[in-house]
């Protein structure tokens, strides 16, 4: 908010009385003329105390509510230095001149100095706060679906020392069926000086239906005294599926389709796929397209019977593990292929299970899983078989060697991750 | 794999289709296991992860007969309290048992819905396959979708994945007939 005030009081210094001239001594010479009377009343938007204001404001100084003709000004910054003004000497003592539009930098002192003729008065201005906080809504954007929630973290920040209670707002009218609250319930919360005070704002949506895709636009608002400030996001409510299809794509390369994985193989951000098949013995990949169907393909010679997707290697893209069976063999196994992000997959880690191991005895394995079973940020993997195993992920170049084997009689599934 | 006791930490559930056990095992975090008491007394197919009755708690769905799937509710601590099932014929109508699971929210409500793809016919020269799902709505019920399609060839796989790029998951099923059969929105 600005304001600009003007007062027209007569303040402070005592006035010079002229003295009167006795026009009927012509015996006299003539005194020299009385110098000009000098006045010098500094005050901030009217005001001749201390004032207090906000990043942004105008503030109008006033060197003297009634400069006599002919008096010009000098503005001197006080601390800190360069202060609010800084003219030279000459200047214009023109009312509510100049004006000024608050910056951080805490408390400033001024002083002017008015001058006429030889005459010169000093006034020391009243000190001048500027005020101000930061505010930051984080994230900037962001999507929720229905019977999702979505929480924001509104934090505002002291500067200059500015202590107050801030009070946040959102200022957007949420659609039917979407709900918000603030935590800590009360929306004002104190901030100390050179500190900070935080809320979050958390948004849920029902279960029910959103009609349409909507837009919300979060402005969140605080208000202390004068201080306005605002920080906006834009939260991006999608609407539920109302209609569903379903769609072939044709000529699929394999014989024998058993396990399918999908991740983003390449760098063109769409969904790719890869498909086991024992007839012949190869893992297909499918490039996706986003809408038209998989045009792009590449194989490799593989006898897999399960395939999982996940970053085994650490380095941002895509790998592939498998469990295989290898022709000629009675030797089951777990690979992992790492994908260098342009579609292509270079085996790089096997670990077979022992002709006396679990896997043999089940006479089946095969169910594979991944998932980060330890907290690292690296996937693991869990092969199935009689029992499970877990091989735990360094997300280097390969797991770890076989970490924990549990035995059962009879063959396993795992339970994959899933929406 | 989902933190069935809600520890932060992943867990594993187990389907032993031989015993008929389903076991789900907690994790620490730290690679270790428990097991939990397994679900026994049922035929135990295929089985999903979800959270069906959208209550922040994993369930499990699990195939227990040709034509039936039952759904078992988490707690939240490892262990299932309740459990209701689907009986539907298209599941399986020729009894050949093998069918494939999955839980994804496909209308938006904040609950798993359960797709299932199976054999339609055990022919070996007419094979085909049925893909459809239920909606799981509030109050833990299942509502036929409406939308199944049968489909060449047998498919013994679901993946879940965006692959049109709108923001909701699409269910992706290959079949032996050189098909992809794809349920999207």
């Amino acid at each position: 908010m600005n304001r600009r005030m003007f007062a027209f009081c007569t303040i402070g210094p005592a006035l010079l009385l002229l003295p009167a001239c006795g026009g009927g001594n012509s015996g006299q010479t003539n005194p020299l003329p009385p110098p000009p009377a000098v006045t010098a009343a500094c005050t901030i938007n009217g005001a001749n105390t201390s004032v207090t204001t906000l990043v942004g404001s105008l503030v109008a100084y006033n060197a003297n509510p009634n400069p006599a003709s002919g008096s010009t000004c000098d503005w001197n910054p006080g601390t800190p230095s360069p202060g609010a003004f800084d003219t030279a000497a000459g200047s214009s003592c023109a009312p509510s001149s100049p004006t000024y539009t608050a910056t951080a930098g805490g408390v400033f002192s001024e002083s002017v100095t008015v001058t006429n003729g030889s005459n010169s008065v000093t006034s020391n201005c009243p000190t001048l706060t500027v005020q101000d906080f930061n505010l930051s809504l984080l994230p900037s954007s962001g999507t929720i679906a229905p019977g999702g929630v979505f929480k924001y973290s509104v934090t505002a920040s002291s500067i200059d020392q500015f202590t107050g209670q801030v009070n946040f707002a959102q200022s957007t009218v949420l659609p039917a069926n979407v709900s918000a609250a603030w935590s800590p319930a009360s929306q004002f919360c104190t901030v100390p000086a050179g500190g900070a005070c935080s809320a979050s704002y958390t948004v849920t949506v029902g279960s029910g239906a959103i009609p349409s895709d909507t837009g919300l636009a979060f402005a969140s608002t605080f208000a202390q005294a004068l201080l306005t400030r605002n920080a906006s996001s834009t939260l991006h409510v999608r609407a539920a599926p109302t209609s569903f299809q379903t769609t072939f794509t044709n000529n699929m390369p394999w014989q024998s389709a058993g396990s399918i994985a999908a991740g983003r193989f390449n760098a063109d951000g769409f969904i790719d796929l890869a498909v086991t098949d024992l007839l012949p013995n190869q893992v297909h990949i499918l490039f996706g397209s986003g809408v038209s169907g998989f045009p792009s393909q590449s194989s490799l010679d593989l006898q897999a019977i399960s395939v999982a997707a996940g970053d085994f290697s650490g380095d941002g893209r895509t790998d592939l593990a498998f469990t295989t069976l290898p022709q000629g063999t009675s030797s089951t196994q777990v690979s992992v292929w790492t994908g260098d992000g342009q579609g292509n997959f270079n085996s790089q880690w096997t670990y077979s299970f022992g002709n006396n191991s679990p896997c043999q005895q089940s006479g089946q394995f095969g169910a594979l899983a991944v998932g980060d079973l330890n907290n690292d940020g690296n996937p693991d993997l869990i092969v199935g078989h009689a029992g499970f195993s877990v091989f735990l992920g360094t997300g280097s170049q390969m797991p770890n060697s076989l970490m924990l084997a549990i035995s059962a009689a009879t063959p396993a599934s795992i339970l994959r991750r899933q929406h | 794999m989902a933190d069935f006791n809600n520890d932060g930490n992943l867990d594993i559930a187990v389907v032993d289709a031989v015993s008929n056990l389903l076991t789900v095992w907690i994790g620490d975090g730290k690679g270790n296991f428990t097991a939990k008491p397994p679900l026994t007394g049922f035929f135990a197919g295929p089985a999903a992860n979800g959270d069906f009755d959208g209550d922040g708690n994993f369930d499990i769905a699990v195939k227990v007969a040709p034509t039936i799937a039952r759904v078992y509710f988490g707690v939240g601590d490892g262990t299932f309290s309740a459990l209701v099932s689907i009986d539907d014929s298209s599941m399986d109508p020729f009894g050949s048992g093998v069918s494939v699971l999955a839980a994804v929210d496909l209308n938006g409500d904040g609950h798993s819905d359960l797709v299932f793809s199976g054999p339609a016919n055990p022919n070996l020269f007419q094979v085909s396959t049925v893909l459809d799902a239920y909606f799981s709505g509030n109050s833990r019920t299942f509502t036929p979708t409406g939308f199944g399609t049968a489909f060449d060839g047998g498919s013994y796989a679901i993946v879940l994945a965006d692959v049109n790029g709108d923001g909701w998951p699409d269910v992706i099923v290959p079949s032996n007939f050189q098909l992809i059969e794809m349920l999207s929105n």
